[in-house]
C-alpha cells in the first residue's frame, strides 16, 4: 500500500510539474543561483544594507572640509558679516586665527600639512562658533538695528507654522541656499527635517526667535555647510 | 477540485492537493525570488540610494567659489548662476582674476614653500637688550663687562658727560664702574623714548679706535653702542617679528604679482624683483652684520636700492630689482633660511616643482659593503648613493648660496679655488675667516684632499657637475621645464588640490593633456585651474 502511495505521489509529482511547465521557465535555476548572492536570505533574514562601495575615488572629486580662512570667510558672509570673535573694539580677537593651529591649519615649522578631518575637535569648536555667531546674529536682527536681514527674511521673529507655515517654508528655503547652496522646491521632502527642528524647538522653549537660532546652528554644524 | 470516489482516491486526491498548493506556493515564492535577484540583483531596493555623483548647479557654484575665492557666494550669484542655468565662462574667468583667487594660490604655494622663517634666530646675544626700558633700563648683558667691569646694569639715574664728553661713571664697592642711563627713540617705537643705559645706548657708526660698531667686534669694544636709535640691537620679540615675517611676505607678494598678473609660472623660478618693506630695510641696512649663526653676507641684494623706509613702515612695499644671478622664490631669504643646507633645498625643489621626493624603494636598499660604507662622498656611500647620486649635483645648483643663510658668493669674489684657502689648508698658517666659512680647508680622509681650497659646494663634484654651480637654481628650474617634469607636476598638484586626492593611474591621459595645455598657454596658472575646474570630473563629487 505504502508502495503504491509512494509511486502515486511521484506520478503525481511529475504530472504536477508537467502541468506546470509553461509557467515555471525552464531556465529560472539557472538564474537564480549567481544572482541571487547579492541577496542575502538566510536563515536569520540578513541582508546587506549597504551596497558595494565605488572604486575608490574613481573619476570624482572628494568631499572636503573647509580649512579655517574658509570657514571664517564663509561664516561671516552667511551670517552678514558675523565672525567668531571675542571681546570688542581694539581687543576684539578673532577665534578662528586664535585657534588656526588647533583647527587644522600649518605653520609649516612644526606642521607642515593641513589637517581637514571633521574631527572631534573641529567639531566641538564649530559648534561653538555656530552657537557664538548665531546668538549674535539673532540678537542683531531682533534688536533695534537689524540692518539688511539675512535671517529673518521672510519672516517675523514671531512667526510660528500655526500662523505662517508658508513664511517659514519660504525663509527656511532661503537659508538652504545661503548656507549649503541647494535649492529645495516647496513641498520637498528635504524641507521636513527643518520643518520639524523649528516646530520642535518651537514646542520646547515656546519661542521662534530660539527655533530659528537653533535652525542657524544646525545649518552651520551641518556638513553641507563646513564641506563641499 | 477533483471528485474522488475511493478511501486511497480520496487520499491520493489529498496527497495532490496539499502538494499542488505547496508546490505553487513554493513556485510562487521561487518566482518572486527570481523576479528580485533579476531586477534588484545587489539588493539596493533594501537599501537607501547613492547621492548623484554629479552636484546641482547651485552646489556646484559654491565649490567653484570656495575653490577659487576662499568663500561661499553671495545670495544674489546663486540666483543669478540658477537664472541663467549655467555657470558661464566669464564668470569663472572674472574669479579667476579676482585678488581672491591671488591669495589662494598664495596659500596652496605656502603648503609647497613652507616660507616660514619666524623660528629663525637671526641676532647675536651681543646685540640683544635686557629689560624694557620703562621701569627696568635696557642695557646689554655681554658687553656689560666690557663697559662696567661686570655683567650688570647701570645706575638708576640720567647719565653724565665730562668736559671732554665722556660718560661719567661712579665706582662701586664692588669695584665695577657704573654710568646713568638715557632717552632714546627706538626704532620700532620711536614715538616713545625708552630708558637705555648710557654705554649701551652710544650712537657712534665707528669706535676712537676704529672699530666697525654696527658689527660683532663692536660688542667688545667700550666705544661701540646701539647705533642711532639702537640700530643694530633688538628688543623683544615685537621686534624680531616683523623682520621675518617680512621675509616670508616678500614670498608671497612675488608669487602674488605673477600670478594676478597671469604671468608665466617659470617667473615664479626666473623674477628677479624682490619686496622689502620698513622692517627689512632697516635689518638690511643695520643689522645683517650682527648675525648668530645666520650669515646674510655678501649681502644677496643691491643695497643702493634699499628703500628709505622706517621700521615701522610694516605695510609699505617696495619692489627692487635684483641681480642676474637669482632665480626667484627659489634664491629668496625665506626659502634660503627655511631649507638651510643645498640638499634641502634641492629636496623641497624636487619634491614640490618635480613630484619627486627623494625616497628608498619599497623594496629596501641593498646591503652596504665596508669599502663604500666609510665614503664621505654619499654619492658612492651604499644606501646613501640611492639618492645622494641625484641629490648631490642637484644641491649643487645652491653651491653660492651659502648654507645656513641667505648671501650670495659671486664667482669674481669667491673663485672655485682659492689660492689663500689652498695655502692655508696645505700649510701651517691660519685662514681668514672667509676661507673657514665657504672654502674646504681641512680633509678628514684622503678622499677630501683634491678639494682643499676649493668652495664647499665643488667638493665631490664630477667634472660635468661643475656646472651647476655656476648655473644656479635658475638653470635647474628650466632643465625640468624642458624636460617636461615640471609643467607635469604643477599640473599634478593643482589636480590633487582640486580634487582633494592623489591623480589615479587612469588620469595619467589627462595630466599629460593639462601639461601640454598649461606648456602651450604659456605657463598659465589661471588656464590650468579653469581646465581642471571645467572638467566633468570637477563636478562630480564622493
Amino acid at each position: 500500500m505504502r508502495r503504491i502511495a509512494t509511486i502515486a505521489f511521484l506520478g503525481l509529482m511529475a504530472a504536477c510539474v508537467a502541468e506546470e511547465a509553461p509557467v515555471v521557465a525552464p531556465e529560472a535555476p539557472q538564474i537564480v543561483e549567481p544572482d541571487a548572492t547579492g541577496v542575502r536570505m538566510d536563515p536569520e533574514g540578513h541582508a546587506g544594507l549597504t551596497p558595494a562601495p565605488p572604486p575608490a575615488d574613481a573619476g570624482v572629486r572628494v568631499r572636503r572640509r573647509m580649512d579655517i580662512d574658509q570657514l571664517n570667510a564663509s561664516l561671516r558672509r552667511v551670517s552678514g558679516g558675523i565672525g567668531w570673535t571675542e571681546g570688542e573694539g581694539e581687543s576684539e580677537v578673532d577665534l578662528f586665527e586664535e585657534l588656526s593651529d588647533t583647527l587644522g591649519r600649518p605653520d609649516f615649522i612644526q606642521i607642515t600639512s593641513e589637517d581637514l578631518t571633521p574631527s572631534l575637535l573641529f567639531e566641538k569648536f564649530l559648534g561653538d562658533a555656530a552657537r557664538s555667531v548665531c546668538q549674535k546674529l539673532v540678537a542683531r536682527e531682533t534688536g533695534e538695528d537689524p540692518g539688511d536681514q539675512v535671517l529673518f527674511v521672510h519672516v517675523g521673529p514671531d512667526d510660528t507654522l500655526d500662523t505662517s507655515a508658508e513664511a517659514i517654508d519660504a525663509n527656511l528655503r532661503h537659508l538652504l541656499l545661503r548656507y549649503h547652496g541647494q535649492v529645495v522646491e516647496e513641498g520637498d521632502p528635504g524641507l521636513e527635517p527643518w520643518s520639524w527642528l523649528f516646530e520642535s524647538t518651537v514646542h520646547v522653549s515656546g519661542s521662534p526667535t530660539v527655533a530659528w537660532q537653533s535652525v542657524c546652528v544646525a545649518l552651520i554644524t551641518h556638513p553641507d555647510f563646513y564641506s563641499y | 477540485m477533483r471528485s474522488v470516489q475511493s478511501k486511497t482516491g480520496v487520499l491520493v486526491a489529498s496527497w495532490s492537493d496539499v502538494l499542488k498548493r505547496a508546490l505553487t506556493m513554493s513556485l510562487f515564492v521561487l518566482l518572486v525570488g527570481v523576479r528580485t535577484a533579476a531586477s534588484d540583483p545587489a539588493g539596493l531596493e533594501l537599501v537607501c540610494p547613492d547621492d548623484e555623483p554629479e552636484v546641482s548647479l547651485s552646489r556646484h557654484l559654491r565649490e567653484l567659489s570656495l575653490d577659487l575665492r576662499g568663500i561661499v557666494p553671495t545670495l544674489e550669484e546663486y540666483e543669478e548662476v540658477l537664472a541663467a542655468g549655467e555657470v558661464s565662462d566669464s564668470l569663472i574667468d572674472e574669479w579667476l582674476a579676482s585678488q581672491e583667487f591671488v591669495d589662494r594660490t598664495v596659500r596652496r604655494h605656502r603648503a609647497l614653500l613652507w616660507n616660514n622663517v619666524t623660528n629663525v634666530n637671526l641676532f647675536n646675544n651681543n646685540v640683544t637688550l635686557n629689560g624694557n626700558g620703562n621701569n627696568t633700563t635696557y642695557w646689554r648683558r655681554n658687553p656689560a663687562v666690557t663697559y662696567r667691569g661686570a655683567s650688570v646694569t647701570c645706575l638708576d639715574e640720567p647719565a653724565q658727560w665730562d668736559d671732554d664728553g665722556r660718560i661719567v661713571t661712579t665706582l662701586q664697592d664692588d669695584g665695577t664702574q657704573l654710568e646713568g642711563w638715557v632717552e632714546v627713540a627706538p626704532y620700532w617705537d620711536p614715538e616713545n623714548l625708552v630708558r637705555v643705559c648710557a654705554f649701551d645706548a652710544q650712537e657712534a657708526l665707528v669706535s676712537p679706535s676704529g672699530t666697525e660698531c654696527a658689527s660683532n667686534d663692536g660688542a667688545s669694544d667700550p666705544g661701540c653702542g646701539c647705533g642711532p636709535n639702537l640700530a643694530w640691537c633688538r628688543g623683544n620679540m615685537a621686534t624680531i617679528q616683523p623682520v621675518l615675517e617680512a621675509m616670508g611676505r616678500d614670498v608671497e607678494l612675488r608669487i602674488a604679482d605673477i600670478l594676478g598678473a597671469d604671468g608665466s609660472y617659470l617667473d615664479l623660478f626666473t623674477g628677479r624683483v624682490a619686496y622689502v618693506n620698513g622692517p627689512l630695510a632697516h635689518y638690511w641696512k643695520h643689522q645683517v652684520n650682527v648675525p648668530a649663526g645666520i650669515r646674510m653676507t655678501p649681502m644677496p641684494l643691491p643695497a643702493e636700492q634699499l628703500p628709505d623706509l622706517e621700521f615701522t613702515d610694516v605695510d609699505t612695499w617696495v619692489p627692487i630689482q635684483l641681480g642676474q644671478e637669482h632665480a626667484g622664490i627659489l634664491t629668496s631669504p625665506a626659502y634660503l633660511l627655511r631649507f638651510q643646507t643645498r640638499r634641502s633645498r634641492a629636496n623641497r625643489f624636487f619634491t614640490a616643482f618635480m613630484c619627486q621626493p627623494f625616497q628608498p624603494p619599497d623594496s629596501g636598499l641593498a646591503a652596504s659593503d665596508d669599502a663604500s660604507s666609510y665614503s664621505l662622498d654619499l654619492q658612492h656611500r651604499d644606501g646613501c648613493k640611492y639618492c645622494h647620486a641625484l641629490l648631490e649635483p642637484s644641491a649643487a645648483y645652491w653651491g653660492r648660496w651659502p648654507e645656513t643663510g641667505a648671501g650670495y658668493l659671486s664667482a669674481e669674489e669667491f673663485p672655485g679655488l682659492n689660492e689663500d684657502c689652498y695655502r692655508c689648508a696645505t700649510s701651517s698658517l691660519s685662514c681668514s675667516d672667509a676661507c673657514r666659512t665657504h672654502y674646504l680647508t681641512e680633509a678628514l680622509t684622503s678622499e677630501q684632499s683634491p678639494y682643499l681650497g676649493m668652495l664647499q659646494a665643488f667638493e665631490f663634484r664630477r667634472e660635468d657637475h661643475v656646472p651647476n654651480i655656476e648655473a644656479g637654481p635658475k638653470a635647474l628650474a628650466l632643465s625640468v621645464v624642458v624636460d617636461g617634469r615640471l609643467p607635469d607636476c604643477v599640473s599634478r598638484t593643482a589636480v590633487s588640490w582640486l580634487l582633494g586626492r592623489e591623480v589615479l593611474p587612469e588620469e595619467e591621459p589627462w595630466i599629460d593633456e593639462l601639461h601640454r595645455l598649461f606648456v602651450a598657454s604659456n605657463f598659465s596658472y589661471r588656464s590650468l585651474i579653469k581646465r581642471i575646474v571645467e572638467s566633468p570630473v570637477y563636478r562630480k563629487v564622493q
